[in-house]
């Protein structure tokens, strides 16, 4: 599949085994053509022999509407999961076992939530192979890697957080809600990941005041503004309304 | 126990700050200058905060009396599973743990019921947001400072206790059937009791036996349920 080399892959550093995820489940959703090239599959998408190798060009989000905050969601956790798939198969130098199974624990809750999504919104469904763009991340070097997991696990739980008031169906509200608790963890475990390999570890990175404010109260994001701020990671050219 | 949804929040967050406070108060529990007792101490500085916002909301529970928390969980008889809360770490964060996954399974006990609710619903959003990282911290903390085998997220309805404890005498609760009250009970096959090992999310079923499917989403829980565990604490 030469024709459709994925450019967004970085090819410096040794391809770590290609081992797939979580060995103790049944769900395979990572396949790596090597030939020429690294085409990902997304998570989630079980038994998905034939991704397709062209990502949308360009996608349209409608926040006004529900739906389209049900996409502008959607869409953050296929960039999280395009991330951490990269993360666990690059795997940078050093990375131990504990933080293979943080990412791919991370990566495998990112596809349950894209698998909700897919279920959850049936029609008018933003594309399910939106492109992206991390080809300025050095996926070998762990500071590196361990910065942007921090941003996107942050915009994340922010976005989620600005987005439930947004979502009017209480069944889906309910549902939507459970997935920002968990965007919220995983928020956390980042954060501390990294502040516990520092010098001096503080114990409150976790919760920190560009996260939580001093009264306890999350930072709410409006998913616009969210994915504005991670636009350079979306090779889809998103047009964003509302 | 709460009348209202709102009071059952304060509840959970005011028996959070008692234990916080008093561990904070401890001079040997949580060493000086560990990040341990510094994220402890930002726990609490949140609660405050949470318990403020929920009383401005319309919460109306008078905080209890630190006479009337039995921190043991043991009812008020003062000798219930976690009597060394306050003497051990490592029980400590056990009970830590319970509680802050309980807080983040009593705000989405309330999220669905505030659909479109302009006023409520985005702060309840706000303040699940820190009881979540709250929760994932102190599961952190169990597994880096005290070995305990359990992730940031909820696994089933596993509480990564270490059940050397004895069983319960004459119907008294042992760490594990608390946990079990928190998380739900072990079924086979699983997520036959509505808890944490749920794995219908909406119309989407999914595999039952993917563990990572039950962490991937955080469970609700009613306000009978958690006046089920309260009871143990602030009877």
């Amino acid at each position: 599949m030469t024709a459709n080399r994925h450019r967004s892959a970085p090819l410096a550093g040794p391809l770590a085994s290609a081992a797939p995820p979580r060995t103790t489940s049944r769900r395979d959703f990572v396949r790596i053509a090597t030939i020429g090239g690294v085409a990902l599959a997304l998570p989630g998408l079980a038994a998905c022999n034939d991704a397709p190798t062209n990502p949308a060009a360009s996608a349209t989000l409608d926040l006004r509407t529900e739906r389209g905050v049900l996409n502008a969601l959607y869409a953050m956790e296929q960039l999280t999961g395009d991330f951490f798939t990269r993360v666990t198969t690059f795997r940078f130098v050093g990375m131990t076992g504990a933080e293979l199974t943080l990412f791919n624990d991370m990566l495998a809750h990112d596809g349950a939530h894209v698998r909700y999504f897919v279920d959850a919104v049936r029609s008018g469904r933003v594309y399910d192979y939106l492109g992206f763009d991390f080809s300025e991340v050095d996926f070998t070097a762990r500071a590196a890697v361990l910065d942007v997991a921090r941003t996107l696990t942050d915009a994340s739980a922010a976005t989620y957080a600005g987005a439930l008031p947004r979502i009017r169906d209480a069944g889906r509200l309910g549902v939507v809600a459970k997935i920002a608790s968990v965007e919220a963890r995983h928020s956390a475990a980042v954060r501390d990941l990294i502040d516990a390999q520092g010098s001096t570890p503080t114990g409150t990175a976790f919760a920190a005041g560009e996260v939580v404010s001093a009264d306890g109260l999350g930072v709410a994001r409006a998913p616009g503004e969210v994915l504005a701020s991670v636009r350079p990671y979306f090779r889809t050219n998103l047009t964003i309304q509302g | 126990m709460a009348a209202t949804p709102i009071d059952t929040l304060l509840q959970v967050e005011y028996l959070q700050d008692e234990l916080y406070t008093r561990a904070l108060a401890e001079p040997e529990l949580l060493p000086d200058d560990s990040p341990e007792r510094a994220a402890v101490a930002l726990m609490q500085t949140h609660q405050a905060g949470h318990i403020a916002r929920l009383q401005a909301a319309g919460g109306t529970l008078v905080r209890p009396d630190a006479a009337a928390v039995d921190l043991t969980g043991g009812g008020g008889s003062g000798e219930g599973p976690f009597a060394d809360a306050l003497a051990d770490a490592a029980v400590f964060l056990q009970l830590a743990q319970l509680l802050e996954d309980i807080g983040v399974r009593a705000y989405l006990g309330q999220i669905g019921a505030l659909a479109g609710d302009a006023g409520a619903l985005p702060l309840v959003a706000q303040l699940l947001a820190a009881e979540s990282r709250h929760a994932a911290m102190v599961r952190r903390l169990r597994e880096l400072v005290g070995g305990a085998d359990v992730k940031p997220w909820v696994t089933g309805v596993y509480a990564g206790f270490d059940y050397a404890s004895e069983p319960p005498s004459d119907g008294a609760e042992s760490q594990e059937s608390v946990a079990a009250l928190v998380y739900g009970a072990l079924t086979d096959p699983p997520g036959a009791s509505a808890g944490e090992d749920n794995y219908v999310q909406g119309t989407l079923t999914l595999d039952v036996f993917d563990e990572a499917n039950t962490e991937a989403f955080d469970e609700p829980m009613s306000p009978a349920q958690i006046d089920a565990v309260l009871a143990l604490f602030l009877p």
